[in-house]
């Protein structure tokens, strides 16, 4: 049996069914992930600003450390270009002059890093990342956020503000 | 209204093998005495500035004396290369990025400026 309602309260019912309706999807976060020494890892989408081609131009800079390999020219400003790999205790291989540079920020600060490869950017769920094991490698405990379970590896999620603060102050 | 698209600044710019190696404020500059160089007994620039000049052979460069403004007075100094007095637009002159000035062990780095595709170190004599 139908109970037959006056047009203007079918359509409030409407509209107040519209407006309950609630988002169920999880929350997610995007991340780019990258490579470096054969190793995967994660950065906050939120951190990178632009990936750019790994055959951009990069000026050296006289009296820089290793870690620093010099600037580009971003469309008129520059940025400086640095390795994390001695911050992360990974080997720096053939990574000085390929791979890709990611224009990124953290810690107030804007800087291009250069990754070995661009993996994949992607939206996973909250519920994916977890807090840095126990067995996290001790000096990876102050640059790391997060992991991630992905395709059977665990991806460690770089805190970028972590890792620019040490760098400033004269790490790696 | 202004076009600063074409504002400049006059720099300094010391040369090795015909290449920019160095920019100075032209403030900063107050001659490059004529006099010849073993009569006057002075640093050599290149020590002094060691982590912003590779080490370069100089033995066909010519040895030019200069004259620099510094708060403990003036200071000569021995450069071995050229000079040229040069007008950079203000688009050639770049800020150091954080982490770059951070980073640097380069006594004085104020800048870079860009010359010839390369990036060369803009220092502040007066705080060396």
């Amino acid at each position: 049996m139908s109970n037959e309602l006056p047009l203007d309260e079918a359509l409030q019912r409407r509209i107040q069914d519209a407006e309950d309706i609630c988002d169920v999807d999880e929350p997610s976060v995007k991340l780019v992930l990258i490579r470096m020494a054969d190793e995967d890892f994660a950065i906050p989408g939120e951190q990178v600003r632009e990936v750019l081609a790994a055959d951009t131009p990069v000026f050296f800079v006289p009296g820089m450390p290793d870690s620093m390999q010099g600037v580009i020219n971003l469309r008129g400003d520059i940025e400086s270009v640095i390795l994390l790999h001695s911050l992360l205790q990974l080997d720096p291989g053939n990574c000085q002059h390929h791979g890709t540079l990611l224009i990124t920020q953290g810690a107030g600060m804007r800087t291009a890093i250069r990754a070995d490869e661009l993996i994949d950017v992607c939206d996973v769920p909250q519920s994916a990342m977890e807090p840095p094991p126990e067995h996290l490698p001790e000096h990876l405990r102050p640059y790391v956020s997060a992991v991630l379970r992905r395709n059977e590896r665990m991806l460690a999620v770089l805190d970028l503000n972590s890792l620019f603060k040490q760098y400033r102050q004269g790490s790696g | 209204m202004s076009a600063p698209e074409r504002a400049s600044v006059q720099l300094v710019i010391l040369l090795r093998h015909c290449s920019p190696a160095l920019a100075l404020d032209t403030r900063d500059v107050l001659g490059s005495p004529v006099q010849t160089a073993a009569n006057r007994p002075c640093p050599d620039l290149d020590a002094i500035l060691a982590p912003c000049l590779p080490p370069a052979d100089t033995r066909n460069e010519p040895t030019r004396i200069l004259e620099l403004r510094h708060p403990q007075g003036p200071q000569l100094v021995r450069w071995q290369g050229d000079l040229e007095l040069c007008g950079i637009g203000i688009q050639q002159l770049h800020p150091l990025p954080d982490l770059l000035r951070a980073r640097t062990r380069c006594p004085g780095l104020r800048a870079l400026v860009e010359i010839d595709s390369r990036m060369i170190p803009l220092i502040d004599w007066t705080s060396v």
